[in-house]
């Protein structure tokens, strides 16, 4: 199947495409469509530049940009041009992808990542993710917005820590001591 | 755990308070204050510091009594996070945890179960982050790491800038192949 780069989107314009990605793992997002059943996609899909990336170097996704097709190590480029600390952020993503897990991105929590085990609307809460290199330092405000993030959704709140092509993980929950 | 009934009598030795009377430090041992050094029986500094803070210490320096205030001035001089142990170990007791010094961590504590404390080890190491400060990921995994080798569980206690304590728990987790999930390598390129 094939998806077009516009600026830092893809988009997938054929309906049974954008079913089938969505099917298979909830890869990207129905235009318009707030709470999406498998069932109901009549619309193109939009995939962001990090599952574009892992589809397109699993060879399950073309990219064209005007026309042209997109290699690998092209988009590689314009993602690290447009998706701070990529790098990193894509070790994790692939890491919880190629386990078996979906990863959608966490910004509406106010994180990177909301990981679910089933999917999104089966799952009662997603982990929630956030991706530290680890020569970052951690504030005391980062611990306590995790806390409250994790008690948010009832799950504990995953810190991922990149090591090579490895990913570390830190769980934090509240204590009511 | 309840507060002591009757006052503790004890001489400063540079930062630790001393008890000499027997039956006290025998009531004091079961509480789970201090301990016998070289068959001394000292208190530590944030355990004194809290004795005072709660009106069950009398505390001499000389012949002269000491108040909070001067012993916290005392303390600080040999560990700059004095008070910052203090307001953990407050929090703690108030909570109704015995706590013992801990192993290094920064501002650490073994914590007991309640109830638990002379039965069981420690359940729960306690260690301190202060607003405004911040530490290297990776030392906070290794100290996560070490804490959960000894076997026992890493809480992170958060000082806020006014002295309030919030606890955490952070653990190391793994995550493995997800099986509820067989459908993800269906897509047909």
């Amino acid at each position: 199947m094939k998806g077009d780069l516009l600026e830092n989107r893809i988009i997938i314009w054929n309906i049974a495409d954008s079913k089938a990605l969505f099917v298979a793992g909830y890869y990207g997002k129905p235009i318009g469509m707030t709470k999406p059943k498998p069932d109901e996609i009549n619309v193109p899909l939009i995939l962001d530049l990090i599952e574009g990336y892992y589809l397109l170097e699993n060879s399950k996704l073309k990219v064209y940009q005007s026309k042209k097709p997109v290699t690998p190590k092209e988009l590689l480029e314009i993602c690290r041009k447009e998706y701070y600390n990529f790098d990193k952020k894509y070790t994790v993503y692939k890491d919880f992808r190629d386990k078996g897990y979906i990863v959608n991105p966490g910004i509406k929590f106010g994180c990177d990542f909301a990981v679910y085990q089933k999917g999104p609307g089966i799952d009662h809460a997603p982990y929630l993710l956030q991706v530290y290199n680890s020569t970052d330092t951690m504030s005391a405000t980062s611990v306590v917005l995790a806390g409250r993030l994790a008690t948010t959704v009832r799950k504990q709140f995953i810190w991922a820590i990149p090591k090579g092509d490895k990913v570390d993980c830190l769980a934090l929950d509240w204590w009511r001591a | 755990m309840s507060e002591l009934e009757s006052k503790v009598e004890g001489v400063l030795v540079k930062d630790h308070a001393l008890v000499s009377d027997k039956d006290m430090q025998h009531v004091l041992e079961l509480k789970g204050f201090g301990e016998m050094v070289k068959k001394k029986f000292l208190l530590e500094p944030f355990e004194s510091l809290y004795l005072l803070y709660v009106d069950r210490l009398k505390l001499f320096r000389g012949k002269q009594v000491m108040d909070f205030d001067s012993l916290m001035t005392e303390c600080m001089k040999a560990d700059p996070d004095a008070f910052t142990k203090f307001l953990i170990y407050r929090d703690l007791r108030t909570r109704g945890y015995v706590a013992k010094d801990g192993f290094g961590f920064g501002s650490d504590f073994r914590v007991y179960e309640r109830g638990q404390f002379g039965e069981k080890g420690a359940k729960y190491v306690v260690f301190g982050m202060t607003e405004g400060k911040r530490e290297k990921i990776g030392l906070l995994q290794k100290q996560i790491e070490d804490i959960t080798t000894m076997g026992k569980e890493p809480v992170l206690a958060v000082i806020e800038r006014r002295g309030e304590v919030i606890y955490y728990k952070v653990s190391k987790i793994q995550f493995h192949q997800n099986k509820d999930q067989p459908m993800s390598s269906s897509i047909e390129s």
